[in-house]
């Protein structure tokens, strides 16, 4: 078991900014197991440990009943990858991480029909939101230059 | 291959209208030169995360959402492209999909013919778990590129594209940070993402 400090970024759905959101943990290593204290799980990715589970204000998702991934130590991280349903890609040699977005988050609004919104710089760094334009119909293109 | 159409009725007609232009590249470096050339009274920006495809859901470009007044999605990913030769690959015609914009714009047409239509659209469009995960892949890919560790990042994108081989932002996106060139490199890799089922380009026939 090793200590290591670990770049997690949390591509969650509140964020629209023009980078995932990055926090920075205390991750104890053992072989393939990475495990974030509660402590970093609460301050960090807002979630707290109960019987119930992981909690975010009322929500509760429960946990596997597995001793194994909550130990004192701290949480597995892909316990917690698994049980809030989001994907997580890691590379412990580089020390970062990825928590994506699960597929119900980013298709609720979708199917509401409702345009995310996100923020992002134009070549002069000035930000636009798409929502800036509420009160005008928009044409929004994607392109790139490949 | 927006202004024209965004100058004549934002502009000339004064409709509340715009076009919103997002260039999905690695840096700005690569979209300067396209977003000079566009000339644009709209805005552009760069989205070197893929933001925008990540929350809307984006396969391919160009991809284009049609949104109302209130922020709502009238028109889903469609495809459209005004040079004739990407005209005829996409298989849109440019002179008609202008029309409908314009159309629309003026208050004169639906973006589509009903909202149930836009919701049986939308409902064939939402991502699946292995998109998610191979966007993931992607979001540490391209945090690793930018922090100088290219050969770690390759790993990952190479892991993305594994992962969701129908995501041409993914495939092409990374080319140039996985040593290949998204123009000469991308025919074969094309015709094997065509070969496993999957479809280059979505337009909404209507």
């Amino acid at each position: 078991m090793t200590t290591r400090a670990l770049v997690l970024m949390l591509l969650d759905a509140e964020s629209g900014g023009r980078s995932p959101r990055e926090v920075r943990v205390e991750a104890s290593v053992d072989g393939e197991s990475v495990r974030l204290s509660a402590a970093d799980v609460a301050s960090e990715l807002g979630w707290t440990i109960e019987a119930e589970g992981l909690c975010r204000g009322p929500l509760c998702v429960p946990l596997p009943d597995d001793a194994a991934l909550l130990t004192d130590d701290g949480l597995e991280l892909a316990a917690l990858a698994r049980a809030l349903d989001r994907p997580l890609a890691v590379d412990l040699a580089e020390g970062a991480a990825a928590l994506g977005a699960s597929v119900s988050e980013r298709s609720a609004p979708l199917l509401r029909l409702e345009a995310p919104d996100v923020e992002l710089p134009d070549a002069a760094g000035r930000l636009h939101r798409v929502s800036d334009h509420r009160g005008s119909k928009v044409l929004l293109t994607v392109h790139s230059s490949w | 291959m927006w202004q024209e159409l965004h100058h004549q009725l934002a502009e000339e007609e004064g409709l509340p209208f715009t076009v919103f232009g997002v260039m999905a590249d690695r840096h700005l470096s690569d979209a300067l030169p396209w977003i000079e050339a566009a000339a644009a009274s709209y805005p552009i920006v760069i989205d070197t995360h893929h933001r925008v495809p990540e929350l809307y859901n984006m396969f391919n470009v160009p991809t284009i959402v049609w949104i109302d007044e209130e922020g709502r999605i009238v028109r889903p990913n469609d495809v459209a492209v005004m040079n004739p030769r990407g005209a005829k690959l996409v298989g849109v015609d440019p002179g008609a999909y202008r029309d409908r914009v314009r159309a629309w714009a003026r208050g004169e047409a639906p973006a589509l013919s009903s909202e149930e239509r836009a919701r049986a659209l939308m409902r064939d469009r939402l991502p699946a778990p292995e998109e998610q995960q191979a966007r993931a892949e992607f979001a540490l890919g391209q945090w690793l590129w930018e922090h100088g560790r290219g050969e770690a990042a390759a790993r990952h994108f190479e892991s993305a594209a594994e992962l969701a081989p129908g995501d041409i932002m993914i495939q092409r996106g990374t080319m140039r940070m996985r040593s290949m060139d998204p123009m000469a490199d991308y025919g074969p890799i094309a015709q094997g993402i065509a070969k496993r089922g999957f479809r280059l380009y979505r337009p909404i026939r209507e």
